[in-house]
């Protein structure tokens, strides 16, 4: 076989040519959309290091249309009779169109999906307050890609199979969600008929009636890791309200060879299409009744969830909804209703069919002891658990110790005194095994949580998570406390750097008094067995943070907002006043002064936890302290000299 | 040289084409003559390998059709219901076109366009029917193709446009020796441009033949004789119409006109006289003889 005949650019320029228009409104609508998007996550000023799903919004949206959209456009002629007579008959072959068609759409998505990238690198490299690593770039790049070339291989396939662009859509539909449908309903309607145990041999609770070691959870399973295709997975992440990333390397090189796999299947379709079926779903009426049964499947199971409990008359809705489901089928997809006997005798036998395959599919027939689960040490992946007791709430952490393990998921024993008289705390846990998770809300007494609180901020994950949670509270929030500053803390300021050698506690009192409390800081801080090294560590961040992007930062809030003359502040307004200049002119002045003095202003603009660091420390911490400074005083001094505004 | 052998074609319960063969020389004009829905769309379009048939098959110059590119370089078709990317002209066609055909000439198009007052960058959209149909005709001419089929290439198109598509058509086949396949449910039609005919009725062609020999070897003759005389009296004249009114006969005879005109000198007429007939007498004549009514095939 010439490969090189197999693909006629000449045909596709023509090809792409004739629908430029809609093409091209097609093809900007995701960059252009999607910049204007990204610029307005900006907007808040706030320094916004954004993950994939915050920039993949609307891409994953046009997942849906774009490739559907291209597929047709390309293959457009296949629809109508006049355009078949017109293709059919030029000097170019069917195996021929179909991979011109598919290379050109393949190269259309990459390039859309590169520009729409290419754009949002420039954004960010341009818009001082937003940061996103490269490799997100890339991830997005790569998922996208595929994502679309995946779709758009999957509605050649239905524009083979399909006389009409309903009955493609509806092909296509099929393809991309019936199975994993099936099975994420499969899954999650049978989880119900589980009973989760844990088997501990370190525990020292028994459960009575239980297997020794083995105590029973009450965790259910919430859902079991899935590796379905993007399209799927999309909408099944929105249905179970997941906000993991869409990106996945199991589904990716899953997509990746049902995306070769599918151009064989549709170039082998492609060239057996009888083209005369135009204009109609199906050369053979029960075909198109056959895949009629299925799309009424998702139906008839959301129906049969809806009216399980419905006594009769709830069956005869059912029964109506369909009917009528599969008259407006035919209209939509033929026209016309036609074999009307033929129609009813499919509709009675697909719902005999389906309807008690609904049940099995919801988990109705299940009978006999539930179905056991044992969850060990060794097979627990990792333990999410929600932060809100320790007042950090829609914060999780991963805990992968097996101690804590032990601690979260032994049972309580209690006695009835103490079901009175003790205090206990809910906390929400999601255990990671089996590949799938599991989730319940565990109760636990004041000594267990005490014992929990410990572990679990000594945790490398808890102090990881404390970084990054930092890693966002930078040079803005700082930038709108100096717009909180009145005359007497400037006042105070000015003073303080005049008296270098005064106690550095009545330094920064003052200025910590009426200055803006950072809320998520203080609590920080508050809760502070957070180790000395993960306070200087925070310290040395907010340096890096602010000596790179201060300068910036500051200029674009003193010169790119409205300045007015009077200093307010507003909930949902910025507004910078001269004290802005003032201050940034103090801060600028402090780079000939003593480098120490410069870290410590600095590092009050920065952060509370500063100041809690040196009120609090004793004096072997602060030794390890200046340590740090004087090592890092020299670049703290270049930088401020000459910021750096990359 | 097109060979098309026992083709069949079903849509569904319907037989449109049913055991046809046909083969159509170099160099023709060959005129394919049938009532609508008789199958000649269905035809073309497999030839022109667009449709598969279900049984038979079809070669043009020895080879299959059917995807088959090369061989596609030098056919093109102008289907009955035209089709013309929206938006587009003249020129615009004529890129789509030159992209795929190798000897597409577009200044021969733009020659053809110019004799017919037809602006090369004006919307085809815009045009009324007759113009579409000559945009389509000489899209195709340009495509330099050696085949060429027009489905009902003249439906609704006036007098004056037939002509001068007619007269195109006559001077591209004077020029490259093309063969042209017309189809039409009017005989009419196709008479004073057609080589040769073929009507297809129920699936099959029915009768076929070089026209000119046709008219050559079918005439029609009044005839009186003194005293009495009936279709007897013309034993050995293959005589496919007789009729008699009064003293005057008037017969459809077929076969060589000198030797038939011996025969019946021999018989002394009062009158005798030889009329020209129609196609379309020719062909009522002919299917009478095979046994259809004319009517119901045309």
């Amino acid at each position: 076989m010439n490969l090189a005949k197999l693909f006629n650019g000449k045909y596709l320029v023509q090809n792409l040519k004739k629908s430029r228009v809609t093409l091209a409104f097609v093809l900007l609508i995701l960059p252009i959309l999607n910049l204007l998007i990204f610029c307005m996550q900006t907007s808040t000023n706030k320094i916004s290091v954004l993950a994939l799903n915050d920039i993949s919004g609307l891409t994953t949206f046009g997942m849906y249309i774009i490739p559907i959209i291209l597929s047709l456009i390309l293959f457009s002629y296949v629809f109508k009779r006049k355009s078949i007579d017109f293709i059919g008959s030029m000097p170019i072959d069917r195996k021929t169109i179909f991979t011109t068609n598919t290379v050109g759409g393949i190269l259309i998505i990459t390039a859309l999906i590169g520009i729409t990238t290419l754009l949002m690198i420039g954004a960010s490299a341009i818009l001082p307050n937003i940061y996103i690593p490269m490799g997100i770039f890339l991830d997005y790049f790569v998922l996208f890609t595929l994502s679309y070339i995946f779709v758009f291989v999957v509605c050649n396939i239905g524009l083979s199979l399909a006389g009409n662009v309903a009955t493609t859509l509806v092909i296509t539909a099929l393809i991309l969600f019936l199975a994993p449908f099936l099975h994420f309903v499969y899954q999650n309607s049978h989880y119900y008929y589980e009973e989760v145990y844990y088997e501990c041999d370190q525990c020292a609770i028994s459960d009575t009636g239980a297997e020794s070691g083995k105590y029973q959870t009450g965790l259910t399973r919430e859902y079991q890791t899935s590796h379905y295709t993007t399209p799927a997975e999309a909408i099944i992440e929105t249905l179970r309200n997941d906000t993991t990333s869409l990106y996945n390397d199991v589904a990716l090189g899953r997509m990746a060879l049902l995306i070769i796999l599918y151009i064989l299947v549709g170039f082998v379709l492609f060239q057996r299409k009888e083209l005369e079926i135009c204009e109609i779903s199906f050369k053979n009426i029960k075909v198109h009744m056959l895949v009629k049964s299925l799309t009424m499947i998702p139906m008839l199971v959301f129906i049969y969830e809806i009216t399980r409990d419905a006594d009769f008359i709830g069956f005869l809705f059912t029964l109506a909804i369909l009917l009528i489901y599969s008259f407006v089928y035919d209209l939509i997809t033929k026209k016309s209703i036609s074999h009307v006997r033929l129609n009813l005798l499919f509709f009675l036998g697909t719902l005999v069919i389906l309807y008690p395959f609904s049940g099995w599919l919801l988990g109705d027939y299940e009978n006999g002891s539930p179905r056991r689960v044992t969850l060990t040490e060794d097979n627990i992946e990792k333990v999410e658990v929600d932060l809100s007791f320790l007042d950090r709430p829609e914060e999780t952490i991963k805990i992968t110790d097996k101690t804590v393990y032990n601690l979260l998921l032994q049972p309580e024993e209690v006695t009835e005194e103490e079901a009175v008289t003790k205090n206990y705390y809910s906390i929400y846990i999601e255990v990671h095994a089996n590949n799938s998770i599991y989730d319940t809300y565990i109760s636990i007494d004041e000594d267990r949580m005490k014992q929990l609180k410990e572990m679990i901020m000594k945790s490398d994950a808890y102090q990881n998570l404390s970084k990054a949670s930092l890693e966002n509270i930078d040079v803005a929030t700082l930038s709108e406390d100096y717009a909180k500053l009145t005359d007497q803390d400037i006042a105070l300021l000015k003073s303080a750097i005049d008296q270098p050698d005064q106690e550095k506690s009545t330094f920064y009192l003052p200025i910590t008094a009426y200055t803006y409390q950072n809320h998520e800081l203080t609590e920080e801080t508050y809760y502070s067995n957070l180790t000395d090294t993960l306070n200087q560590t925070m310290v040395e961040r907010y340096n890096e943070v602010w000596n790179k992007y201060r300068k910036e930062h500051s200029d674009a809030r003193c010169n790119w907002m409205d300045i007015i003359d009077e200093y307010t502040y507003e909930t949902n307004t910025y507004a910078i006043n001269e004290k802005c200049k003032e201050i940034l002119s103090i801060l600028e002045k402090q780079t000939t002064n003593s480098k120490e003095k410069l870290y410590r202003i600095t590092a009050h603009f920065e952060n509370n936890v500063y100041l809690n660091y040196y009120t609090n420390l004793d004096a072997e911490a602060l030794k390890t302290l200046n340590m740090a400074n004087s090592e890092t005083d020299e670049i703290v001094e270049e930088e401020v000299v000459t910021p750096d505004v990359d | 040289m097109i060979e098309i052998k026992n083709v069949s074609k079903r849509y569904g319960d319907l037989e449109v084409l049913s055991n046809l063969n046909c083969t159509i020389k170099d160099g023709l004009i060959y005129g394919l003559v049938g009532a609508n829905g008789s199958g000649k769309s269905t035809l073309l379009r497999i030839v022109n390998g667009i449709y598969l048939a279900d049984d038979g098959d079809v070669k043009i110059d020895g080879e299959d059709v059917l995807d088959n590119s090369e061989v596609k370089q030098n056919l093109v078709f102008v289907p009955d219901d035209l089709f013309f990317y929206s938006g587009y002209t003249i020129y615009d066609m004529g890129l789509f076109y030159q992209a795929l055909y190798k000897k597409f000439d577009m200044k021969y198009l733009e020659r053809l366009a110019k004799t017919l007052k037809l602006d090369m960058h004006k919307k085809i959209g815009t045009f009324s029917k007759g113009m579409k149909r000559q945009c389509a005709l000489i899209l195709a001419i340009a495509t330099n193709a050696r085949y060429m089929f027009f489905d009902e290439t003249f439906d609704g198109v006036d007098p004056v446009v037939r002509n001068v598509i007619k007269k195109i058509l006559a001077n591209h086949l004077e020029e490259t020796n093309a063969t042209i396949v017309l189809t039409s449910h009017n005989l009419r039609e196709l008479e004073d441009i057609a080589d040769n005919l073929g009507l297809l009725h129920k699936g099959g062609i029915l009768f076929e033949g070089d026209i000119d020999e046709i008219k050559t070897n079918m005439f029609k003759v009044q005839i009186s004789l003194k005293g009495d005389f009936d279709k007897e009296t013309f034993e050995g004249i293959d005589m496919l119409n007789f009729k008699k009114v009064g003293s005057i006969a008037t017969m459809i005879v077929k076969g060589d006109k000198e030797k038939i005109g011996k025969q019946l000198e021999k018989l002394k007429p009062i009158i005798l006289d030889y009329l020209p007939l129609s196609l379309e007498e020719i062909f009522i004549y002919q299917m009478e003889v095979l046994g259809y009514e004319f009517s119901e095939i045309i």
